[in-house]
């Protein structure tokens, strides 16, 4: 019986004009943003990998020169970009793409793609999801507002309950049906997505199948909310009109008002501090002697044990020029780890804040998981600044312990170094972040989307329960 | 096989239903009269558990109607005064929906025979509905309701709007029903259907039975003055 | 249309409560907006008054110090010794470029919270400077502001929507449309009277809003009343668009529930659908190539400028002969002596002239890809009003693009100003004379009101054609719901 109305329900809809027109426009939508998503991903890659090549290349063929000019001359770290990152773009635009790591200072990550686009970005890119997100859900409400309600102001629903069949399966019925037509989109869509991710699997992405896998569940999970929402609301009220313009007012506040209310609230909690402000309290810690007694008790060890030096006596007696840069150096890595740790602090907190109120609305909820999920998130740019960071730190470290060791021991002349030493340092892996480390902080979303799910469900169940003929 | 027994339902301080007590046997056709307001939809609401009775009862074919209203509506039919169906589908698939809701699945021949039965012409089977006329809708309706096979058949205004010769052939159908056994409850304000088709008639007054004919009685009464005369009591 | 006729909406709109909503939610939502923008302002202009006040404390504190350093009060390393020009020019001197904020940028955030309104200018790096950018949460930007731009570019519409979708259509369900007809003429008057009288006084409401909120927030008095005039106009031709958007669609003679969802359509497809595609079809078109390749260009440049260090001091000298005596030239070439500094200056010199082409193709890209956006934004009213309220904020890529190239010459000048001092180890003392930057605007406020008006114009000239477009629909107009539906 249930599949009577699977049927009649799926079949309905492929005849109403409506699902059919928006459907295809939807559908040429999701294409074309995949195919924008996918060249745009292709392309961003191979600029990266040619780039990082290159930078490689360069630093391991740097002439003869003294260790803390190549530190000065530093190497570049690019970016890596998740594939899932072609579904969710996230942050991505306006987060750089380039550091610059050179000795004494962690400068920022530059360039912002969004800084090499016109305004019109700021409506948003046409993204898969994008359309996923807002789109579907207003053809969802488009399609299904008047599924009960229409049925009730054309005498329908009278003749349906006369039958002797419960509202409760009866509506199942049609959620299923709309829920199959709604797949007709879904699946190929996901079938598709899933292809371009395959075409593009490269070694960057170890576990972009599981990300891809939850990203498609989160997705439907979301899309099942604006369902069971959409056939709870029209089974609910008195007429198709009041249903369309309840859920449309649900639609605009989910896709419109609550993330640019909780972004404003979340800046205007915690105030993200100026460059000047950042700079000056950098500056003003170089200063501070209590750094370098500090960062001594961790390096001095360290050289120690690893060139087996029998104490600080022996470590004092070797070059003063590399003993002077290990000390500021070292002092520097825990004003950066202070001051950018502080920085990267508040506009975590300000995603925190959002995240912890991400019950209020569907999207508050879908939005960070979607872009954890496809790596695009501040926290994923975050987990990018430190690894690099620390990559400038090993190659800081490999320099300036080699000056400390040979610097005075070639005679007169400056000391110089070769291709030996810069091939001690390894090469640039910026690690991805596992699943785990993606999901890490997500626990609220995660909960308040399972709880949306769970509660229009039984939004929807309660209101099949109540429903009347009359 | 329809029992109604002290039947009230009240809406506020207006009793709508006024321990009304109507019995149907399989066969039968009980035409109930009244006016506008008279509690006649109110009755029928009631048996399809639409609403709830406050006090009295109805059984169908022995089952409760507030007890069990699932089960009793599977033993029921009913037409509406306008019969609706799903305008973007066929005359056929509306029916094969509604039987299948009803718990018959049938092979669509046996669905072609009942659109046949209820008049429908033949060329109209696969056309889709809203391009129906009121007429045709109303024969939908009637394979719907031949295609449950109910026991027991609700009709409430169903040939209000209907042209004489379409309401010519109802007749003829409902005739075909009673032959099967099937007990019929009339709602209608159409005192000659009443007369041609009934075997028992009752008006109805603010939510009463106040008066009762038998099929003897129906022949020879002038319905439309008896029908006067107790309005204007 | 007489003045009955107002009276009566009145007295309808009075029974309406979706009415008192909408002004409701628009007195919350512009509130909200008004205080954002305000609040971004202040900050953006306290951001500015700092970098200008610490050049003056700077060059202060320097002359302090130089005085101190004559009298032997104080000691310094020579490299970072402020009489002289290197050690000024390197290690003292403290530059900034800024764009002032207009105050129009309270309504509208635009660009202005992506593209720094402040450049710290270092002599030796143009590119460093030039691309620093402030600090901000990547997803607020991404998420963008909550400003009045915001309200009125997204919400307005669906707010004016919400009021006027079942214009006629309600009265034809309610049955009520006939007797409607009989007794004042026409459905025009019903559509058009009724749509634009309703439009307009939201609109109106949201004019006076905004105007107070501008007093309220303090902003009003630095406004320049030509382009709040400019902004005002966009925005209520913008929204007027929808009304006569929902007229038209009323004149098609569908239901109310079928109005609705054209309208959301058109709505979803105006603010979302054709922007978002527009942005992904430029780039598509035009693409900026990664800064990843910029940045592998700029290390080869600088690379090859370090390796043709003597070829390029030979033709410095050949240039300035003044410059070089016979025997430093004799040592140049001989490779034993050269003045670091002006290799330096060569390399730098050397190295601008080749990345010149490289940044070239970047900005050219991405004007072009603004031309196109340029030609596209006439298919959506959603981007001809973002591009009003940009431009008439100063918020907007051409302000930010020109205070670029003026940051860009103004690094220049500075150069040319100090390394002649530095090659030739010049002492330093004229602190206070260190060229200032101003930004140099003075036609861009007229310029931009003159293209804001353009829009608004074309805005008012849609309403117009889609008021115009629905006359002949009104006209054939079926005042009954049964004939509407055929049946």
């Amino acid at each position: 019986m249930i599949s009577t109305i699977v049927r009649h329900e799926f079949k309905g809809a492929l005849r109403d004009g409506r699902f059919r027109w928006a459907g295809i426009i939807i559908a040429l939508l999701l294409l074309a943003a995949l195919f924008a998503g996918w060249s745009y991903h292709r392309d961003i890659s191979a600029q990266r990998r040619e780039a990082a090549h290159a930078e490689q290349h360069r630093w391991l063929n740097q002439p003869e020169k003294n260790p803390h000019s190549a530190a000065h001359y530093g190497v570049y770290a690019f970016k890596p970009r998740l594939t899932p990152a072609l579904i969710d773009p996230g942050v991505e635009p306006y987060a750089g793409v380039a550091t610059w790591m050179e000795a004494h200072r962690q400068n920022d990550v530059l360039y912002r793609p969004a800084e090499d686009a016109t305004a019109a970005q700021r409506f948003g890119d046409l993204t898969v999801a994008l359309v996923l997100q807002l789109l579907l859900p207003l053809l969802i409400v488009a399609v299904g507002f008047g599924a009960v309600s229409a049925e009730r102001e054309r005498g329908t629903l009278r003749q349906v309950s006369a039958l002797g069949l419960s509202p409760t399966r009866w509506l199942f019925g049609k959620a299923l049906g709309l829920a199959s037509a709604f797949a007709l989109l879904a699946v190929p869509a996901l079938l598709c997505s899933g292809l371009v991710l395959a075409a593009l699997q490269d070694g960057a992405t170890e576990n972009a199948w599981g990300r891809f896998g939850l990203l498609a569940l989160v997705y439907l999970v979301y899309l099942a909310v604006f369902l069971f929402l959409t056939l709870g609301v029209s089974a609910s009220v008195r007429s198709s009109r009041a249903s369309l313009i309840i859920l449309l007012g649900v639609w605009m506040l989910n896709g419109l008002l609550v993330p640019r209310t909780l972004s404003e609230l979340a800046a205007s909690r915690h105030p993200v501090p100026s460059v000047a402000e950042v700079k000056n309290n950098v500056a003003q810690k170089q200063q501070d002697p209590e750094y370098a007694r500090r960062a001594r008790e961790i390096w001095e060890p360290r050289v120690i044990a690893k060139y087996g030096l029998s104490g600080v006596e022996e470590l004092n007696g070797l070059s003063s020029r590399g003993l002077q840069l290990l000390r500021s150096e070292s002092a520097g890595y825990l004003v950066f780890d202070e001051a950018y740790g502080e920085l990267h602090d508040q506009i975590e907190a300000q995603n925190a804040y959002q995240r912890a109120r991400s019950w209020i609305a569907p999207l508050a909820a879908l939005q960070p998981l979607s872009r954890a999920l496809a790596g695009t998130d501040f926290a994923h740019h975050r987990a990018f600044i430190e690894s690099a960071e620390a990559y400038r730190r090993v190659i800081q470290d490999t320099m300036n312990e080699d000056i400390l060791l040979n610097d005075g021991k070639q005679g007169s002349g400056p000391y110089l170094a070769g291709a030996d030493l810069w091939a001690k340092v390894p090469p640039l892996v910026i690690p991805t972040p596992t699943l785990g480390d993606a999901l890490r902080g997500q626990c609220a979303p995660l909960v308040a989307l399972v709880a949306w799910f769970a509660a229009t469900v039984l939004f929807f169940v309660t209101a099949a329960r109540r429903l009347r003929a009359l | 096989m329809l029992q109604i027994d002290r039947l009230v339902k009240r809406f506020g301080s207006h009793t709508a239903v006024n321990g009304l007590t109507i019995s149907i046997a399989p066969g039968e056709l009980f035409a109930l009269l009244g006016p506008n307001g008279a509690g006649k939809t109110t009755t029928i609401n009631c048996l399809l558990g639409f609403i709830q009775p406050d006090e009295g009862q109805a059984v169908i074919d022995g089952l409760s109607v507030v007890q069990q209203p699932l089960e009793t509506k599977r033993r029921l039919a009913y037409i509406p005064e306008q019969v609706n169906l799903y305008g973007h589908f066929t005359g056929l698939e509306n029916l094969a929906y509604f039987a299948e809701l009803g718990g018959h699945r049938y092979a669509e021949s046996r669905l072609h025979d009942f659109l046949a039965e209820a008049g429908l012409q033949p060329e109209a089977h696969e056309r889709r509905v809203s391009g129906y006329s009121k007429g045709m809708r109303q024969k939908v309706g009637i394979a719907i309701a031949l295609a449950k096979e109910a026991k027991v058949l609700l009709l409430d205004e169903p040939t209000s709007g209907l042209d004489p010769s379409a309401s010519h052939e109802f007749s003829r159908l409902l005739g075909r029903l009673r032959e099967r056994g099937v007990a019929i409850l009339m709602a209608t304000h159409d005192l000659f259907r009443a007369k041609e088709d009934a075997t028992r008639v009752g008006i109805m007054r603010h939510g009463s039975l106040v008066r009762e004919l038998t099929a003897a009685e129906i022949s020879h009464t002038d319905l439309e003055k008896l029908y006067l005369e107790t309005m204007r009591d | 249309m007489n003045f009955r006729f107002f009276s009566w909406e009145l007295r309808h709109l009075r029974a309406e409560p979706t009415f008192v909503v909408v002004l409701l939610l628009l007195v919350a939502l512009c509130s909200v907006a008004i205080s954002n923008g305000a609040s971004r302002l202040r900050a953006q202009q306290e951001r500015q008054a700092a970098a200008l006040a610490e050049m003056d404390t700077a060059a202060a504190a320097t002359a302090e110090l130089a005085r101190k350093l004559d009298s032997g009060e104080a000691t310094t390393p020579s490299f970072s010794d402020p009489r002289t020009a290197a050690g000024f020019a390197g290690r003292r001197m403290v530059a900034y470029t800024v764009k002032p904020t207009w105050a129009l940028a309270a309504l509208s955030v635009g660009q202005s919270d992506l593209y720094p309104s402040v450049h710290k200018l270092a002599l030796n790096s143009r590119e460093s400077a030039l691309t620093a950018a402030e600090y901000e949460n990547p997803q607020r930007l991404l998420i963008g502001s909550f400003d009045v731009a915001f309200v009125v570019i997204y919400i307005v519409p669906l707010l004016l929507l919400g009021l006027t979708y079942n214009l006629v259509a309600a009265e034809r369900e309610r049955g009520t449309l006939p007797l409607l007809l009989l007794q004042r003429g026409t459905v025009n008057h019903v559509a058009f009277g009724r749509g634009l009288f309703l439009g307009t006084l939201v609109l109106l409401a949201l004019v006076v809003l905004l105007l107070a909120g501008l007093g309220l927030s303090g902003v009003l008095a630095q406004v320049s009343g030509a382009a709040l005039f400019g902004w005002l106009a966009a925005a209520f031709f913008y929204g007027l668009f929808w009304v006569a958007l929902a007229v038209f669609v009323a004149s098609r003679g569908g239901g109310s529930a079928t109005n609705a969802v054209v309208l959301a359509g058109a709505w979803l497809l105006f603010t979302i659908i054709v922007p978002s595609a527009v942005s992904v079809a430029v780039k598509a078109i035009y693409p900026v190539p990664s800064r990843m390749a910029y940045i592998d260009s700029q290390r080869v440049v600088t690379e090859e400028s370090r390796n043709r260090q003597s070829q390029l001091l030979a033709a410095y000298f050949e240039d300035h002969p003044e410059l070089a005596s016979a025997e430093t030239q004799a040592a140049v070439a001989a490779g034993t002596q050269a003045n670091p500094r002006l290799i330096a200056h060569l390399g730098y010199q050397e190295q601008e002239r080749l990345l010149a082409p490289v940044r070239a193709r970047y900005t050219e890209q991405l004007e072009r890809q603004q031309g196109l956006v340029d030609t596209l934004k006439f298919l959506s009213p959603a981007l001809l009003a973002q591009s009003a309220f940009n431009q008439l904020s100063g918020t907007g890529m051409e302000r930010h693009r020109d205070f670029q190239r003026q940051s860009s010459a103004f690094h220049d000048t500075l150069r040319d100003y100090f390394q002649p001092k530095i090659i030739a180890g010049e002492a330093f003392y004229d602190y206070d004379q260190v060229p200032r930057f101003s930004f140099d605007e003075e036609a861009a406020p007229a310029r931009a009101a003159r293209s804001a008006t353009a829009l608004w114009l074309v805005l008012a000239i849609a309403t117009a054609l889609l008021l115009a477009a629905s006359l002949p629909g009104l006209r054939r107009y079926t005042p009954t719901a049964a004939a509407a539906e055929g049946v």
